[in-house]
Parts: C-alpha cells; sequence; structure tokens
C-alpha cells in the first residue's frame, strides 16, 4: 500500500505542476496579448526597463529574447515573434528585403569605444594598441552588431592581421565582451559606448576610427506577429521621447532626439 | 561461497526473456520505451528532413559550411573530450571507492559539495572558472602575486581563452557525473571480496588493486563514456570560460553556436547531425571492444 501511495503522490505532484505550468500559458495566450520581441544584448537594460513600464501601464506583457542580432535574426527568422530591436540598422535591412518586418525606424545611435580596466594599467590610448604582443584582446564576433562594426573597422585599418596573430578571443554578445575585461580575463575590448553604465570598475575610451562612424539601433514590427496594434503600441512607446526615450538617455544613449524628428 | 557481481549480472543477462507484447504490463514497458525513442527519433528525422529540404544537391551540402574548419573544431572535440573523460575517471575512482567504502565526519556535506556542478547552471560554471583564474586572489587584496591566470603565464601555460581552458571547463562537469557512476558501481561490488583478500595477507591497497578494481572495469568504462558524452555536448562553460573563437577554442558546441549567430541554420544543423552521428558511433565502438553491457546502467 505505501508503495502504490509514493507513485500517487508522484503523479499528483506532477499534475499539479504541469497544470500551474500549463495555466500560465494558457492565460498569456487567451487574455491579454503576450508580445515577443527580439533585443539586441547590448540594448537589454533600458529596453527591460521599458518594457516593464509598458507592460504596468498597459497590461500588455512582453517577453524579451535577448542575444547578438544576428542570433536573433536565425531565432527570429525560425519562430516569429512580433518585435525585432537588432543594435544595427542593416539587420533590419536585410530582415525587410527578406520580407520577414514591415517597417523599420532607427532611433537611437550606437558609438563603439574601447573598455579597459580601471587605471589602464595596459596605457591602451589607440587601435593601434589592440596589435601589441602583451595585450589580451577580446572582440565580439561577427554575428553580434558590435563584431560586425569591430571587423570592418580593424580590416579597414590594416591591422586585422596582427591582432588576429596575437592575443585574440571572440565572444557571442557585447556584454559578454565587457565581462571578460571587468573580470580581468583581458585587457581590452570593443564595446559600445553606451555600456559605460552597467559595467563599473572599468574605463571607456573613445577611439577616432570608430567615431567617424556611428551606428544606429532600431527597432521593427514582424509581419509573422500576431497583435499588429500592440506591437505598434509597444514600438512607439519605445520610441516616444518622453517615455523610452527618457530611459534610453538615462542609461547613455545619446542622439535618440535628432533622429527620431 | 561468495556470489561475485559479475556472476549475478550474467545470470540477469540469461533472464531476460523475449517481450511479450500483450497485457498491461509489456505495453507499460514498450509504450514508455516508444514514448521517448519516438521522441529523440523524431528530433533526428527532423533535422534530416531540414537538410535535405533545404540542399537540393551535393553542390549546396559542399557550399554550406567551411569543411576544414569544421575538421579543425571535429578534432578539438575530440581531444579535449577524451582528455576530460580520462582525467575525470582517474580522480572519480578513488573518490567513488572512498564514498562508498568509508565513513568520515562530514561526508553527507562532501557528498552534496561533489553534486554541485551537476546542479548548477552550465554559464554559472563557466562565470565561476572565469573569476577563479583572473580575480583569485582577489585584487583588492593585492598581494602581488597577480591572479591565478598570471601565476599560471609565468609557467608558459595560460588558462583563460586556450584550449586549457575548454578541457578544464568540461572536466569540473564531467568528473561530477563520473564520480557517481563509480561509486555505484563500488556499491555494487560486495566488500566481502575485499575482506577475503585481506585477511588471506593482503594490504588495502593491494585488495583494492587486485580484487575490487578488475570488477569495476565496466563501471569505469561506463563513467568514462558518460564523462566524454558529457565533455562533447559541453558549451556554456566553455563559451565564457574559453571563448569562441573561430579555430582556436572552437569546439563543436560553438561552432553549432557560430553558425546559429550567423544565420547559417542549415549549417548549424548539419553540424549537429554530425554531432549526432560521431557520438553514437564512438558509444557503439566503445561497447562493442568492452564486450557486453557497458551500458550507463550496466549494474
Amino acid at each position: 500500500m505505501k508503495r502504490v501511495g509514493v507513485i500517487l503522490l508522484g503523479l499528483l505532484i506532477l499534475i499539479g505542476c504541469l497544470t500551474a505550468l500549463v495555466k500560465d500559458r494558457i492565460a498569456d495566450s487567451l487574455n491579454c496579448p503576450g508580445l515577443i520581441v527580439h533585443c539586441a544584448a547590448g540594448l537589454q537594460k533600458p529596453v527591460e526597463e521599458i518594457a516593464r513600464e509598458f507592460e504596468k501601464e498597459t497590461g500588455i506583457s512582453v517577453h524579451l529574447n535577448l542575444g547578438g542580432s544576428g542570433q536573433l535574426y536565425s531565432q527570429l527568422s525560425l519562430v516569429g515573434g512580433d518585435v525585432y530591436i537588432p543594435a544595427d540598422m542593416s539587420y533590419l535591412e536585410k530582415a525587410q528585403d527578406e520580407g520577414l518586418i514591415d517597417e523599420a525606424v532607427r532611433f537611437s545611435t550606437l558609438l563603439a569605444e574601447l573598455i579597459v580596466a580601471e587605471g589602464n594599467p595596459k596605457k591602451i590610448i589607440s587601435l593601434e594598441d589592440l596589435a601589441r604582443d602583451n595585450v589580451r584582446v577580446v572582440i565580439a564576433e561577427r554575428s553580434a552588431a558590435v563584431g560586425l562594426f569591430t571587423h570592418e573597422v580593424i580590416e579597414k585599418s590594416g591591422l586585422l592581421g596582427d591582432i588576429e596573430d596575437g592575443d585574440l578571443t571572440k565572444m557571442g554578445t557585447v556584454n559578454e565582451v565587457a565581462l571578460q575585461v571587468q573580470l580581468g580575463a583581458a585587457d581590452v575590448g570593443i564595446v559600445w559606448n553606451a555600456l559605460e553604465f552597467q559595467f563599473e570598475n572599468c574605463e571607456f575610451i573613445s577611439v577616432p576610427a570608430f567615431q567617424k562612424q556611428a551606428k544606429y539601433a532600431g527597432v521593427g514590427n514582424l509581419k509573422s506577429g500576431k497583435w499588429p496594434e500592440e506591437t505598434s503600441a509597444f514600438i512607439s512607446y519605445l520610441i516616444d521621447l518622453d517615455k523610452g526615450g527618457k530611459v534610453f538617455k538615462k542609461y547613455g544613449f545619446d542622439g535618440m532626439d535628432t533622429i527620431t524628428r | 561461497m561468495k556470489q561475485s557481481n559479475r556472476n549475478r549480472l550474467s545470470k540477469q543477462v540469461a533472464n531476460a526473456s523475449h517481450i511479450k507484447y500483450s497485457g498491461w504490463f509489456g505495453a507499460w514497458l514498450t509504450g514508455s520505451l516508444w514514448i521517448y525513442l519516438g521522441l529523440i527519433l523524431l528530433l533526428v528525422i527532423a533535422d534530416v528532413w531540414y537538410v535535405l529540404a533545404s540542399m537540393g544537391n551535393t553542390e549546396g551540402l559542399r557550399e554550406m559550411l567551411d569543411w576544414g574548419n569544421l575538421w579543425q573544431s571535429v578534432k578539438l572535440t575530440f581531444l579535449s573530450s577524451t582528455v576530460s573523460a580520462i582525467l575525470s575517471v582517474l580522480i572519480a575512482v578513488p573518490i567513488g571507492y572512498l564514498l562508498s567504502r568509508y565513513r568520515f565526519f562530514g561526508k553527507s556535506v562532501i557528498d552534496a559539495v561533489l553534486d554541485i556542478p551537476v546542479v548548477l547552471p552550465p554559464l554559472v560554471i563557466g562565470l565561476s572558472l572565469l573569476i577563479l583564474f583572473n580575480n583569485f586572489p582577489p585584487r583588492i587584496l593585492d598581494w602581488g602575486v597577480g591572479s591565478l591566470d598570471d601565476i599560471m603565464s609565468g609557467w608558459g601555460m595560460r588558462v583563460t581563452h586556450t584550449k586549457l581552458a575548454i578541457v578544464i571547463a568540461q572536466f569540473t562537469v564531467a568528473c561530477a557525473f563520473a564520480i557517481r557512476m563509480m561509486k555505484v558501481s563500488f556499491d555494487q561490488i560486495d566488500p566481502r571480496s575485499e575482506k577475503v583478500a585481506m585477511t588471506m595477507g593482503a594490504s588495502r591497497g593491494r585488495a583494492f588493486f587486485d580484487v575490487v578494481l578488475p570488477q569495476s572495469y565496466h563501471g569505469m568504462v561506463a563513467a568514462g563514456m558518460l564523462a566524454w558524452a558529457r565533455s562533447l555536448g559541453e558549451f556554456g562553460p566553455i563559451l565564457v570560460f574559453a571563448g569562441a573563437t573561430r579555430g582556436k577554442t572552437e569546439v563543436l558546441s560553438t561552432s553549432v553556436y557560430l553558425e546559429i549567430n550567423t544565420g547559417n541554420l542549415k549549417g548549424a544543423v548539419l553540424i549537429s547531425l554530425i554531432m549526432i552521428a560521431l557520438a553514437v558511433m564512438t558509444i557503439l565502438i566503445v561497447r562493442i571492444l568492452t564486450k557486453k553491457g557497458a551500458g550507463y546502467d550496466m549494474h
């Protein structure tokens, strides 16, 4: 009898947990729409905050899927979603060409900078310093927006060969790059300057080669989305200067006003 | 006479009968098998279908991936997984024996600590390794020796972002699984066999190597295979601790990740299929070489 009790108890726990999981899901899909937002990892902080505020104001729930811009592109082309926020307009243009999204709006500038440990112990001040022998460099893969940009600039400067021959490591997203420098696993990384507000114990150094060309973060609505009205409400909220704009400004994203006007 | 474990095992095998498909019991057994087996097979079939449907011709297959690069990745994956698996077994045998045969103060706490790598999310292990090697001893203390990795670099063996990091990341997780397996394996071996050897004058160590270890041979193979399989599939800790640098710290799981990130889904699925094939082949070969029953659940 005891054995039967144990089995029944196990089944009861299983059913209990399953219903709890499924109920949540059903409530989500029936009553209030849930938006799936594919957001570049570099924009995580502000977009997270904006999403929470948007949820509070409208009751529409927002699920964030974070990753490198290219990784998100793969995911949304496979499983769909509602909103795509890559860290570079080129992804939105590609998505538009392939008929995945309707409209693309750019809303913020992104500027790349060098990130080094506090006090800049290796005295890194220029792009050329990355090719030095004793410098451990970390950059993002081409699949992340910042990585694509980094590779372009370094290639143009003719330093790619030297840097690749040295102590170079690549990471999947911009946040992972900053993490490596923050923890001392690398001496210098190339990241978006907006990360300055998230990563402590680090210094950011601007480099002329990066400043010449700024990148633009943008947002687009996916054609496969099930909630077109809610999606455009979210996008309007995100790029509204008094709402999303304020949050972006707080996290150090510049130039929003000049772009969206 | 004592009945050794292996005798018991062969008796079990001899008693295995053909499945009768009638009756609720047979239906329950085979039904459960088919539910899970079906899930696994469907996963593979879906992958194959996806690649075939989008391939068109063999020309497409060639263009889908950088094959030279993939070969590098395959080599690194096999080398690192094998090293990690052997290291895991070397460490797991004494620890498993210790846990199986001895009682000592704080054993249950140590037992729980040994399970930490099993329960922790992989990314946490990667992050912890990164901190251990680059921020320990803490920089604030300023002992003047630098981090663990600075010391290792001094000996010409930097760990972070190198192939060594891959092995350490794999070993950290795989060893915990190997220890569990070895402990179960030793638990199944009758302690009386060692006692008999010791009454005949063998030392404890001698009894272990001459009597216990030969009996635990299948357990060691199973532990090694489990550790190897864990290492093969490991991803999170490697990504954070060793990086995802093409051709340098790229293992197969990293290759899949990189292909997904660059939007090459077909390539990613193709690598996954190659991984499945290689893993199944290796497990089968090891099973054949070590003869019957070297499964994970062998005892």
